[in-house]
């Protein structure tokens, strides 16, 4: 399953922190007809030798996405907090 | 066609091997490349750490990826065609990396990950402190 929530938080001192909840959902709908529109010229793809060695890279490019589920990356300094977490 | 599938025909056309052996051949090869080793990864991460030194104004930062992820990648690098591995890695030869892609099998990437869990890197400088491990 690819990841479907992304958190963001930042913090500043003296402010008020922003705490993000991106529901990426609403990132893969608007790509929907990129992706429908891959799937509808694979085959197309497919006749030329050069462009179908590519497709299994193509094919294995939502497990990376899959896999990014759990990525935390956090940054602190003086002045802010960032926190990204994909979950 | 990949180059293990075309190796695999080869060798039936050859006589080498039996039409039973290369299906069988033929569907392991297709096993590993659909269903990479994600389980015995599952719940590790691999993490970059730098921390400021005592008194020093440097940012702490925090990246922790699943080593999921890293393994996704590094069969992903499999699957790229054999002419832009040869570009990649002449571009990667130019700048003084040795590394070859062809060399990556399914075995290499479960050592490569087997060596990670073991390996921790402390980098010191004046204001940071550095650590890649994995947990």
């Amino acid at each position: 399953m690819p990841p479907m929530l992304m958190i963001f938080r930042l913090k500043r001192p003296e402010r008020r922190p922003i705490s993000l909840y991106i529901p990426l959902l609403l990132a893969y709908i608007p790509l929907l007809p990129l992706v429908l529109l891959a799937l509808v010229s694979l085959p197309f793809l497919a006749i030329s030798e050069k462009t179908r060695q590519y497709l299994p890279l193509v094919k294995a490019l939502p497990s990376l996405l899959i896999a990014t589920r759990g990525t935390r990356i956090s940054v602190e300094s003086n002045d802010h907090t960032i926190y990204l977490y994909i979950k | 066609m990949s180059e293990e599938r075309m190796r695999i025909l080869n060798l039936l056309a050859e006589g080498k091997i039996s039409a039973e052996e290369a299906e069988k051949l033929l569907a392991a090869s297709e096993k590993a490349v659909k269903a990479p080793n994600v389980k015995s990864a599952a719940g590790k991460y691999f993490y970059v750490q730098v921390d400021p030194k005592e008194g020093k104004s440097s940012e702490k930062v925090m990246v922790k990826v699943p080593m999921a992820l890293l393994k996704a990648g590094l069969n992903i690098s499999k699957l790229i065609p054999s002419e832009a591995q040869d570009s990649i890695r002449e571009s990667m030869q130019s700048k003084g990396i040795a590394f070859d892609f062809a060399s990556l099998d399914g075995e290499n990437i479960d050592e490569i990950f087997e060596a990670l869990k073991e390996m921790s890197i402390d980098v010191e400088t004046e204001e940071t402190t550095v650590r890649v491990f994995c947990d």
